[in-house]
């Protein structure tokens, strides 16, 4: 019986990638062995499981939408001119209010939810005024002015702030309306 | 397809790529090294990995960059090298594109930590790691005898 003559296998070109790969993991975890090793003996080590959560500060984006200033004597000469919108928080609105005003609170670390601002324009919309005017609490920044500008970005158009907020339209009126 | 893998031009080309692809990721890692904490809140930052991952990615990933921009230079391991920084580059575009999808605006912490506020994330950074992808997949595909101890190795092995 005659032998076959013996060739050496040659691996196929997935096989050599698929060692190539492996030849990469392999790297990866002898660096990151080296890594830890590094880390437990350098001075300003990092422990390797972090147990409390960062606190991350990420700017909220800028909004850019223009938006008209509005002065507070204006806006009192002529209420039903616009739809009001109150940036303030809950508990300010309930204690005085302009206008018609509705309550949407501005708030400086979240954004206001998309539903709030589409639920909105629904309002203004069924209103039938073609103005919106936002006062918040007149403060530096002053919120109404961010709300504003939240709310012209959404696609509303015609949007503007009080200049001063509630406080000037609480001097302008001689008090809460 | 075979004529372009046989083209004679390509170490001298995939040459340059490598180097300039090792000297990217060694600059890359430095500032991780030197300040691992910083590079955990940047990785951090970006709210897309669980928090008991952090701190092993800060540590490791760094000298991971360092391994693959050192065998890129010196062409040795080059293809296992290619695929640590491909792997490594999808990783970040995937993390810059979920950056840009929930619009964080901040930097990118590629070069430098997120709080010096250099290098933003924006398409433009996305693109730029892309074209860095490119450059790890031509070395990979077409550098089949790069200049360098891989090719040092492999002259000696055949003289003995």
């Amino acid at each position: 019986m005659n032998a076959l003559p013996m060739t050496p296998r040659v691996p196929t070109a997935s096989q050599r990638e698929l060692r190539v790969v492996a030849e990469a993991c392999s790297w990866a975890a002898a660096v990151a062995l080296f890594a830890i090793g590094f880390n437990a003996v350098r001075p300003t080590s990092l422990p390797l499981v972090a147990h409390t959560p960062y606190q991350t500060l990420v700017p909220c984006p800028d909004v850019q939408a223009e938006v008209e200033a509005v002065p507070a004597v204006r806006a009192l000469a002529d209420p039903h001119a616009a739809f009001w919108v109150d940036a303030r928080d809950a508990a300010a609105f309930a204690t005085t209010r302009f206008g018609s005003a509705v309550n949407l609170p501005y708030d400086y670390l979240d954004p206001t939810p998309p539903e709030a601002l589409i639920q909105l324009g629904k309002t203004i919309l069924a209103s039938g005024k073609s103005r919106v005017w936002v006062y918040g609490d007149g403060a530096t920044p002053d919120s109404g002015e961010q709300l504003a500008k939240e709310i012209a970005a959404s696609g509303i158009r015609n949007v503007g702030y009080l200049v001063g907020g509630a406080k000037a339209l609480l001097a302008g009126s001689g008090g809460a309306q | 397809m075979k004529d372009l893998r046989a083209w004679r031009g390509h170490p001298a080309v995939a040459l340059l790529a490598r180097w300039y692809l090792g000297w990217v990721f060694l600059a890359a890692a430095w500032h991780k090294i030197v300040d691992p904490a910083s590079f955990a809140l940047d990785i951090a930052t970006y709210e897309m990995v669980p928090l008991w991952t952090i701190n092993l990615m800060a540590i490791t990933l760094p000298w991971i960059e360092v391994a693959a921009g050192v065998l890129l230079l010196l062409g040795w391991r080059v293809r296992a090298a290619c695929w640590l920084t491909g792997g490594m580059l999808v990783m970040f575009i995937i993390a810059l594109g979920w950056a840009l999808a929930q619009g964080l605006d901040t930097s990118c912490g590629c070069f430098a930590s997120t709080a010096e506020g250099a290098d933003p994330i924006t398409w433009r950074t996305i693109l730029r790691d892309v074209a860095w992808l490119a450059l790890a997949l031509y070395v990979g595909i077409f550098d089949r005898a790069p200049w360098g101890i891989d090719r040092f190795r492999a002259q000696r092995s055949v003289h003995a």
